[in-house]
């Protein structure tokens, strides 16, 4: 499933649990919903980008078994982000519940 | 490098200036090197692992449109540093050929005398520098914008009554606060491109 938009609500909420370089990130969002939601990779740097151009992540390079790794993690800046767009989810989501049990 | 990843790469960030490319040909080959070692790890023989890491990876031309969100294009980062360069010609040119500027000189002050070699030193230094572009483009366009502020502030400061002397004065003057407001505008409007299209990609 293919949720256009959502994609840096879900980077910032995997980041909040723990730092993590990108494929980590991608794998992690797919094993979190179960396969549900899927997206192209390729995509997920630019949103990476992005976010941390816009203050919201971290990115660090270290050194993991002989390779350079880009880290990334959430900042202060980013918790309040990730706050405001979790709750905006919800009253979206609650919305569409709304819709949708009364069409039942 | 894996033809398919190197041509995945090039369609991704085509157009885009060399250093967004850097940075996308670093990030995307980390993931892909990672994404084919999961799925060795998983059992798949090395053509396939490579075939699924490219796949997963989606289509170029839809990252490519992400990336242009995000990174200048090589015409952009051009475009931008050209305007920045008329910007500086057209705010020095009136300084030089105006008549406040002949009086200021015969006022035989040292620090004006200096302040005006320095700046025009380090501008034109500046803007060759901005022409040949590169990661530091930005800052020296900022450095050579306030180098001309303090230029114009230290003029004025010397002798505000030449602004008043006549009506060539206050036409070149005008003219010279028209252009300087545009250029600062101009360089306000390369620093929030970036976040401005990050806010709107994150929307």
């Amino acid at each position: 499933m293919n949720l256009k938009g959502t994609l840096p609500l879900l980077v910032l909420q995997t980041l909040a649990q723990e730092a993590l370089h990108g494929y980590a990130i991608a794998q992690r969002i797919k094993a979190r919903s179960e396969g549900v939601l899927d997206f192209k990779e390729g995509t997920l740097y630019p949103t990476l980008h992005a976010l941390e151009e816009g203050g919201s992540i971290e990115a660090n390079s270290v050194v993991v078994d002989g390779r350079i790794r880009h880290i990334y993690r959430l900042t202060e800046k980013g918790k309040g982000v990730l706050e405001a767009q979790t709750l905006e989810w919800g009253r979206i989501a609650g919305a569409v519940n709304s819709v949708l049990a009364g069409a039942k | 490098m894996n033809p398919d990843l190197e041509r995945w790469i090039d369609e991704a960030s085509k157009g885009l200036e060399p250093l967004a490319r850097e940075k996308i040909t670093e990030q995307i080959t980390e993931h892909y090197q990672d994404a084919v070692a999961g799925y060795r790890s998983s059992g798949l023989g090395e053509v396939d692992a490579c075939s699924k890491a490219i796949g997963d990876l989606g289509k170029s031309k839809e990252a490519s449109k992400r990336y242009s969100k995000v990174f200048f294009t090589e015409r952009e980062l051009k475009n931008g540093e050209s305007r920045h360069v008329y910007a500086l010609y057209f705010f020095l040119s009136p300084l030089f050929f105006s008549r406040y500027t002949f009086d200021t000189f015969n006022q035989n002050n040292n620090i004006i005398y200096l302040v005006l070699l320095l700046c025009l030193i380090v501008s034109m230094y500046l803007i060759k520098l901005v022409l040949k572009g590169g990661r530091n483009g930005l800052f020296y366009l900022i450095i050579s914008e306030v180098l001309l502020f303090i230029f114009t502030i230290t003029t004025i400061w010397f002798d505000s009554n030449l602004i008043y002397a006549d009506f060539t004065i206050n036409l070149w003057f005008y003219i010279i606060i028209m252009i300087f407001a545009w250029s600062i505008y101009d360089v306000l409007v390369t620093l929030t491109k970036l976040n401005r299209r990050a806010q709107a990609l994150s929307k």
